[in-house]
């Protein structure tokens, strides 16, 4: 899971620069009154959101499961 | 009434506000540095959000972000990508700091780097690079400060008294609560900014053109060129994707690497306060959108600033508002100011005091004195950074840039002190050194940087070459010195 988060935010330096945001930055269609190329920024700032809150929520289910045997090491 | 007489009433009222709020913050604390630097590590959720949160959305936000998006369109857009970029890997980096910080009781940076170095010359490098960045990031702070209240006033409070008075109110709450003060304050003018922003942002828009949609739209037809990547450069020609995708990359780095975002990871109750404040932080990113609104506004607009920095009071002077509106305006921009600042000073004095007077000048200095003399550098700080603000012109930015260029340069040393157990302090060393060689160079000499490309990326390169060769020629540090520090760092005993 985190790796995922780490695949997210290195697939976001791709989109949000050269060239990954090239096919992205475009004014049409406009997406809650803004040009495309403002939204992709919108999008990316709240899919982090989903992300780490993912991240979140399944490392504190592991810390749950794993609470019966002693841990020695809880590697983020 | 008199508008300006009016405004600077509301805007004395949020002064008084803060004030109060961060003097009874303070009480809490205990008496000692640990409670004055690090609020004893006992941050919650909310004011952790809104410390983390305060950091981004600076004077700069709410004069320079804008500015931008006026003048330079769609290059103003670098600022979302590299906010985000530059907080994401705190979610994995803050807890791994605060454990360490709890374990070995650092309060700073440089206690956490020189102790995994065991090196007095780091602490001391790193400490010097911080208030190099920090007296003129403060002194820009307050300038912000002194312009907004002295637009907003039709030029009735000039820019020296509104910046003493910001800045006055500021050093009390700072010197009485230290960090809580700081916490607290920035939590009461965080949502004051947010609400003022989105408030004006949403209406505005609404005002003049019939929305945000239909604003775009007409930008679209008479200025497309503003709309999309990489916008505008500083003198209206068409700006370069390399210098755009550069800056991204390093602003980010440079952000994930800001001194005082490691003392608030110190300040945090537990890892997982740490986390979930990450995990929010977007929403207040989004935060900056209502500001690129009413810059976009101003595009249409039939009169012009007297520069694009002053495009957000320009269109709420230049609109027939409420003269308390006004006054709110100016009070949430001297809450963006004085809630960047307020952390800068604190920080700035406690990282002179713990890095570099503790490590080299008086090294047998209690904690009590310790804590009395932060306060005295706070108030030193503070006055310099005053000076500066009312004394000099723009030569302050590039002695910010290339001060913050040295501070990207931590981001490769700070990763091997966590993952690299074979780096060792001259490797450190020499590689902090030479990429901030490498980066002031081409700064200076901007005709060679290939592809115009950002000046940090080429010095972070020279910096790991230098730290990965040096470290592996150099003695490794006893393994019994490190495998604690790294164990300490992934939550082992």
């Amino acid at each position: 899971m985190p790796v995922l988060a780490v695949a997210f935010y290195v697939a976001m330096a791709i989109f949000v620069t050269y060239p990954g945001y090239l096919p992205f930055n475009r004014i049409r269609p406009f997406v809650l009154g803004m040009p495309l190329s403002l939204f992709w920024h919108v999008f990316w700032i709240s899919g982090s959101i989903f992300v780490l809150a993912g991240v979140y929520r399944w490392e504190k289910r592991r810390a749950a499961t794993s609470s019966d045997s002693p841990a020695t090491t809880s590697d983020d | 009434m008199d508008r300006w007489v009016i405004v600077t009433l509301v805007t004395a009222g949020y002064l008084a506000l803060s004030l109060l709020v961060g003097w009874v913050s303070g009480r809490r604390a205990s008496d000692t540095v640990t409670g004055y630097v690090a609020g004893d590590r006992g941050f919650g959720l909310l004011v952790l959000y809104f410390v983390m949160g305060a950091m981004m959305f600076s004077a700069f936000a709410f004069l320079g972000t804008p500015g931008w998006a006026y003048s330079r369109g769609a290059a103003a857009f670098y600022v979302l990508s590299y906010a985000l970029l530059g907080f994401a890997p705190w979610y994995f980096l803050g807890p791994m700091v605060a454990r360490v910080g709890r374990k070995y009781g650092h309060v700073t940076q440089a206690e956490l780097l020189s102790h995994r170095f065991r090196s007095t010359t780091l602490s001391v490098l790193i400490a010097v690079v911080s208030l190099v960045a920090f007296v003129p990031y403060i002194a820009l702070q307050m300038k912000g400060a002194g312009i907004v209240f002295n637009a907003v006033t039709d030029g009735h409070v000039p820019i020296w008294l509104g910046a003493l008075a910001a800045y006055a109110v500021v050093m009390l709450y700072v010197l009485k609560s230290g960090v809580l003060g700081v916490g607290w304050t920035n939590t009461f003018q965080g949502i004051f900014m947010l609400l003022i922003a989105w408030a004006l942002g949403l209406w505005l828009p609404r005002h003049l053109y019939g929305g945000v949609g239909p604003m775009f739209e007409r930008i679209a037809e008479l200025r497309p060129e503003l709309l999309t990547a990489p916008g505008l450069d500083a003198s209206g020609g068409p700006w370069g994707w390399g210098a755009y995708s550069s800056a991204v990359l390093v602003s980010a780095i440079g952000v994930t690497m800001w001194p005082h975002l490691f003392m608030k990871a110190y300040a945090a109750k537990d890892d997982a306060t740490i986390k979930l404040t990450m995990v929010l932080y977007p929403t207040f990113l989004l935060f900056l959108l209502p500001l690129y609104f009413i810059a976009f506004a101003g595009v249409l607009f039939d009169s012009a600033p007297p520069s694009a920095d002053f495009i957000l009071p320009h269109m709420i002077l230049s609109t027939d508002v409420a003269p308390v509106v006004v006054g709110l305006f100016c009070a949430g921009a001297l809450a963006a100011s004085m809630s960047t600042g307020d952390a800068m000073l604190h920080a700035a004095a406690s990282i002179y005091v713990q890095d570099l007077h503790h490590k080299v000048i008086d090294p047998g200095l209690s904690d009590r004195g310790r804590r009395r003399l932060i306060r005295v550098v706070a108030v030193t700080v503070g006055v310099a950074a005053y000076y500066i603000a009312v004394n000099t012109e723009m030569s302050l930015v590039a002695l910010l840039l290339a001060a913050y260029g040295a501070v990207v340069q931590l981001a490769p040393i700070t990763a091997a002190a966590f993952f690299w157990r074979r780096a060792t302090a001259a490797g450190a060393v020499s590689g902090l050194v030479l990429g901030s060689l490498v980066t002031l160079c081409l700064f200076q000499f901007p005709q060679y940087r290939p592809l115009g490309l950002h000046e940090g990326i080429l010095g972070l390169a020279a910096n790991c070459l230098a730290l990965v060769s040096v470290s592996l020629l150099s003695t490794p540090l006893p393994e019994g010195q490190v495998a604690p520090f790294l164990r300490a760092s992934r939550g082992g005993v």
